[in-house]
């Protein structure tokens, strides 16, 4: 599809016949290149083009075409962008640049210009998937929901479409609910009832116990108390509870309904079959609950169907990872400069000195957290330091306050180390009550 | 060529082949409803039961879950007599060893002093203490009660009165009528329960009354103040007060390190020494142990197996009560990072005058693929002790041992066959006990040095320690072994008795195999 829509782009070579190298003939053959596909070399002749007619945007359009297509969105753009400045009206240009911004991950730059290529082309699906992939990754969710919706009216088969519609709303779903009030009766009533999909009742009573705590009136909560009651064979509690269920706030219902739209999305895209898209999808949900050998398989079933597709090479590495294949990982992660994950994959294959030079670059609290946990494994204690102080905001469980303590004591700071030994030794305890309450609720009639 | 082939092979190695085991199979009852019992035996003793000179095996077995009963002769703990040259004869009934419960580790030690090894068997519902009567026969003996679930345990003269007192290890607050549903309901994939599930118990100390009773004095001495999830339990005098202190790994806590006052009382210090936790602040699923000195500077250090991720720390004794990880340093880090361990030994496995590291491996998790590329079933690990500092990974060499992937737990070193190179003995679940010949080839000499319970041993430059307790709830009780490298001749051993004033000289000479 790619390759039409260029080619029918391509300006033709008429009207050059008069140049010393004679462009013309050059332009024919980086033409024929195009069509059979070899575009590095058809961008090789076309630039050999530009330099002898630096002034005709056509032929910078050309250019750019064919570095797109050789994967060289970078100067790609700066093709279409000379392009346009020598002829402000050469739309495909502009909607190539739009394109170009959206491979190199700058959604915002990109949404302005696919927004006018769509406008001028409706019916452009191609434009249309890469703008609302745009405000997918712009987190403009709301208007990633309304072109990916655009999109699947358009093309009811298309899997790239109900994926991306299927991730927008389950992300709107979680947008709108972080408006909510946290540890409010909505938003306790919400987390109750993704722990009830996840199968997890003793979590999802808990909380609702909390929810009608904080607000006795509250009634959606008595409904999903009631639905956890009947699953759990308490059918009279679940009719005394059925009795005060009411109806959602709309902020609560617009919750539901978009988490609802998304799994409806989500089937959408199961029921058209295998594709790389549904495999990366179902990929991702196993990531996320957890089950990294199947991840791992999907990712790899998907990479079958669409070889070296970067998104599916970087999921893969990712699931490796947190399934701690690192040997395995290690070669992707270092192919997709995914430096964290590589720093942190030498780091747990006992690697310490290797991690150092690939997290310096990483600027997160967890970032300089694992770069003093490697210069301490690397016996470098003053060093580790710095990074460990900096990487504190992501201690979740004492952890990195226990190395800095390592790390004050080697180095002589025994005051300082003893205080972090006592930070530490809090949050240890705190996070140890916390996994014995969530542990310690009954289920009983409210 | 040749030349350096030959020197590879004499000079830098260690080897193990297997020999034929005495056929003891451990069963522990797994089934669908994963009671976490099913997972965790495997303990075993080496003792020489009928003192012909010749080291004896005793292994715990299972039993039927959730019963906990010993419904026949498979469950039977076993006693095997060593006739030589890797034979072995099962002696079980006649001892009257064959027990009751679901028996998890052993403990070896005479604790009437009476010149015979007793024993001490941790098992669900009921532990039990059995007296060697020197007849080549057992007799249960009295216990106060321990537990609620007792895993490994170990014998050490708290108070040096010259009996051997038990140090008890309890695990957590399972039962049968305890167990919960753990694991991904979607997939109906059920798991071996992780221990934060579980409450914590309080380790228990029996002291030896002499007149063969025990009396429970955990509350007097201090340790109920500190319950954990223990899984073993290793001996040493970590900060040279003369009075034998006791390092403890918990599942999913801080180890514990419990400091002997000297006045029958204990203080825990695992977190003022620094073998709480390894330096990544992380609690781990500590394991087995072992408390000795690799470094031979003369200062017990300890080894903690765990599981893939969690790496095996190894503590460096600095001295004046500190400890150091030093796993990195030592450079086991990216040799044990994805291994998962149970059983430790620390033991000059080439007579080089170093101390090796021996690690009987496996996940505890039968599902660990479903959510994760760890493995369950893994091989055994051998790594030698270069240079006093330094480990390098010689499994390879030993095909047969490289290429075994099991269930392993508990494992014990000893000189089964008398040629002065250590043996392995290796448990696995549901299968047959290992026992990996050492096939190491060299001129080394070596010697065995009888000593007294807890007494510190030295010999030239290297220190090792007469304990009872050693890698996942298992035992040793024998002769002290030492290494000597090209040593010949005479050789004088410095024997100190814990607290005691002066060391005895023992003479004896370094035997080359």
């Amino acid at each position: 599809m790619w390759l039409g829509l260029l080619l029918l782009f391509a300006v033709s070579s008429v009207s050059l016949a008069w140049q010393p190298v004679d462009p013309a003939v050059v332009a024919q053959q980086a033409r024929a290149a195009m069509t059979a596909g070899r575009f590095a070399e058809a961008a090789g002749l076309y630039r050999t083009v530009v330099k002898q007619l630096p002034a005709v945007g056509g032929m910078r359009l050309n250019l750019g075409l064919a570095l797109f297509q050789s994967g060289e969105h970078r100067a790609a753009a700066a093709e279409f962008q000379a392009a346009l400045k020598l002829d402000p009206r050469l739309a495909p240009a502009a909607m190539m640049l739009g394109l170009c911004h959206a491979k190199l991950g700058e959604p915002l730059a990109a949404i302005p210009l696919l927004e006018r290529a769509l406008a001028r082309e409706p019916g452009n699906t191609v434009v249309l998937l890469e703008l609302a992939d745009a405000y997918y990754a712009a987190g403009r969710f709301a208007e990633a929901v309304e072109h990916f919706r655009r999109l699947t009216a358009l093309q009811p088969a298309n899997a790239l479409a109900w994926r991306g519609l299927g991730l927008s709303l389950t992300e709107l779903s979680q947008s709108l609910f972080a408006q909510l009030t946290p540890g409010s009766a909505e938003a306790l009533t919400l987390l109750a009832r993704a722990r009830m999909a996840a199968d997890e009742p003793k979590a999802a009573y808990s909380l609702l116990r909390q929810a009608i705590a904080k607000e006795p009136g509250f009634g959606p909560a008595y409904g999903y108390l009631a639905a956890l009651y009947r699953k759990m064979g308490h059918a009279d509690w679940a009719e005394a509870a059925m009795a005060k269920a009411g109806l959602a706030p709309a902020r609560f219902a617009a919750v539901v309904a978009a988490s609802d739209d998304a799994l409806a999305a989500l089937e959408r895209l199961a029921a058209l079959g295998p594709s790389a898209a549904l495999h990366e999808t179902e990929a991702e949900a196993a990531r996320a609950r957890g089950a990294y050998p199947e991840a791992i398989a999907l990712f790899r079933k998907a990479l079958a169907l669409q070889a070296g597709a970067a998104p599916l090479e970087r999921g893969l590495a990712r699931a490796l990872f947190a399934s701690r294949a690192y040997e395995e990982a290690l070669p992707l992660l270092r192919k997709h400069k995914l430096t964290f994950e590589l720093g942190t994959a030498l780091l747990e294959t006992g690697k310490a000195a290797e991690a150092i030079p690939h997290l310096l670059g990483v600027r997160t609290a967890a970032g300089q957290a694992a770069l003093g946990r490697a210069y301490l494994g690397a016996d470098q204690p003053a060093k580790a330091v710095g990074p460990l102080r900096a990487g504190l905001a992501s201690d979740t469980d004492g952890s990195v306050h226990f190395q800095l303590a390592r790390a004050l004591q080697r180095t002589g700071a025994t005051a300082q180390a003893q205080e972090m030994d006592r930070v530490s030794q809090q949050m240890r305890q705190r996070k140890a009550e916390q996994q014995e309450a969530a542990g310690a609720v009954a289920v009983e009639p409210l | 060529m040749r030349y350096l082939l030959l020197l590879s092979v004499t000079g830098f190695g260690i080897t193990f082949e297997p020999a034929a085991g005495p056929g003891f199979v451990l069963e522990h009852s797994p089934g669908p409803d994963k009671y976490l019992a099913a997972t965790m035996p495997g303990g075993l003793a080496v003792l020489d039961y009928n003192n012909d000179g010749r080291p004896d095996l005793f292994f715990a077995n299972g039993a039927e879950l959730p019963s906990f009963q010993k419904t026949g002769p498979k469950y039977w703990n076993r006693l095997y007599r060593n006739d030589g040259g890797f034979r072995f004869t099962d002696v079980t009934a006649t001892a009257g060893l064959a027990g009751e419960g679901y028996a998890f580790g052993a403990a070896a030690a005479d604790f009437d002093n009476d010149g015979y090894v007793d024993l001490f068997v941790p098992a669900l519902p009921a532990s039990k203490l059995y007296r060697n009567k020197g007849d080549g026969t057992f007799a249960e003996t009295a216990l106060p009660r321990t537990g609620p679930w007792t895993v490994a345990a170990g014998w050490f003269d708290y108070d040096r009165d010259g009996r051997p007192d038990l140090f008890v290890v309890n695990y957590l607050g399972w039962s049968p009528g305890n167990n919960p549903w753990c694991g991904d309901r979607a997939k109906n994939l059920r798991v071996y329960c992780h221990p934060r599930h579980f409450s914590t118990l309080p380790n228990q100390l029996l002291r030896n009354m002499g007149d063969g009773t025990f009396t429970d004095v955990s509350q007097a001495s201090g340790l109920t103040k500190f319950p954990g999830k223990g899984m073993s339990v290793a001996f040493g005098d970590y900060d040279d007060d003369g009075y034998v202190d006791a390092f403890v790994t918990n599942d999913g806590l801080p180890n514990s390190l419990f400091r002997n006052e000297g006045n029958g009382t204990f203080t825990e210090r695992a977190f003022a020494a620094g073998v709480a936790l390894p330096d990544r602040g992380l609690a781990i699923s500590s394991m087995g142990t072992d408390f000795r000195d690799y470094d031979n500077d003369g200062r017990p250090d300890v080894v903690v197996t765990a599981l893939a991720g969690e790496s095996f720390p190894l503590y460096r004794n600095l001295g004046k009560g500190q400890f150091q990880e030093s796993t990195a340093q030592a450079r086991l880090a990216p040799l044990v990072a994805r291994r998962s361990g149970w059983g430790v030994v620390l033991a000059d496995f080439d007579n080089d005058g170093k101390k090796d590291l021996f690690t009987a491996n496996s996940h505890v998790n039968d599902m660990i693929r479903e959510t994760s590329s760890d493995l369950y079933l893994l091989p055994n690990s051998i790594f030698r002790n270069q240079d006093g500092k330094s480990f390098a990974d010689v499994t390879p060499a030993s095909a047969a041992l490289a290429g075994q992937a099991a269930a392993h737990r508990g494992a014990v070193a000893a000189d089964l066959d008398g040629d002065g190179r250590l043996d392995v003995v290796v448990t696995q679940l549901g299968g047959a006990a290992e026992i990996w010949r050492n096939t190491t080839v060299n001129e080394n000499s070596f010697v065995f040095v009888p000593a007294g319970l807890n007494a510190t041993v030295t010999v030239g430059g290297q220190t090792n320690a007469a304990t009872s307790a050693v890698g996942y709830s298992s035992s040793t009780s024998g002769p002290v072994h030492f290494g000597l490298g090209p040593v010949r001749g005479a050789v004088e051993a410095l024997i100190r008795a814990p607290g005691a004033a002066t060391a005895t000289r023992w003479r004896g000479t370094a035997r080359v195999r």
